[in-house]
């Protein structure tokens, strides 16, 4: 699933380690979303909207939004 | 700061503790059991008890992976660990499978069942080792 977690990190000047730190999860965590191959759970989702303080449709996209634009 | 590139998480070093533990005790337990056992030194039912005795910390490691499943909080890890014993799972049932066959119709010689359990671990290191690899 893509996501804008990358940008929204960068935007705060914060690492993979610094982001994995306020969500308590891994390093690996955050670049498995980050690079979409893991999608996350929908509790640590909320977790990241509530960290980046922004509804989960503005840092997760939806794939079937984005297989209807493509079309 | 350099980032590490594989972090530890509590859980992972609390099943390491144990599968190390597990493994010194197998080691220990194993070498007088064969000796007793191979030299006739026991007979009847402690032989029994005697023979099932390096299985026990065996029967350990196993259940760590249990433990460490549901002692595990990142949920990315957890999925990756679960895969790698899916992996495992696979690769040791459909050795056992393919050598039950061999064996009872093909002719290839009979081996203890708990080489299924050896397989089990060596796929599921090597299917560790691969996940990493793929990070």
């Amino acid at each position: 699933m893509e996501n804008r977690l990358r940008v929204l990190r960068a935007e705060r000047n914060w690492s993979q380690q610094d982001l994995a730190e306020r969500l308590e999860v891994s390093r690996q965590s955050v670049n498995a979303i980050e690079t979409g191959k893991y999608d996350p759970s929908l509790p640590l989702a909320f977790r990241v909207a509530e960290l980046f303080e922004l509804p989960i449709e503005e840092i997760f996209v939806s794939p079937a939004r984005r297989s209807s634009k493509a079309i | 700061m350099a980032e590490s590139f594989c972090t530890v998480t509590p859980a992972q070093r609390r099943h390491s503790r144990r599968v190390l533990l597990a493994g010194i005790a197998y080691a220990i337990i194993l070498i007088p059991t064969v000796y007793l056992i191979r030299h006739g030194m026991v007979a009847g039912p402690w032989r029994m008890i005697l023979a099932v005795l390096p299985a026990l910390p065996l029967i350990g490691m196993f259940g760590s992976y249990a433990k460490y499943l549901s002692e595990e909080t990142d949920e990315y890890i957890r999925t990756t660990v679960i895969n790698q014993i899916l992996a495992a799972t696979t690769v040791a049932m459909v050795c056992a499978v393919v050598w039950g066959f061999l064996a009872d119709l093909g002719g290839a010689p009979q081996i203890a069942t708990y080489w299924i359990a050896i397989v089990w671990v060596a796929a599921q290191g090597a299917s560790a080792l691969f996940a990493k690899a793929r990070r």
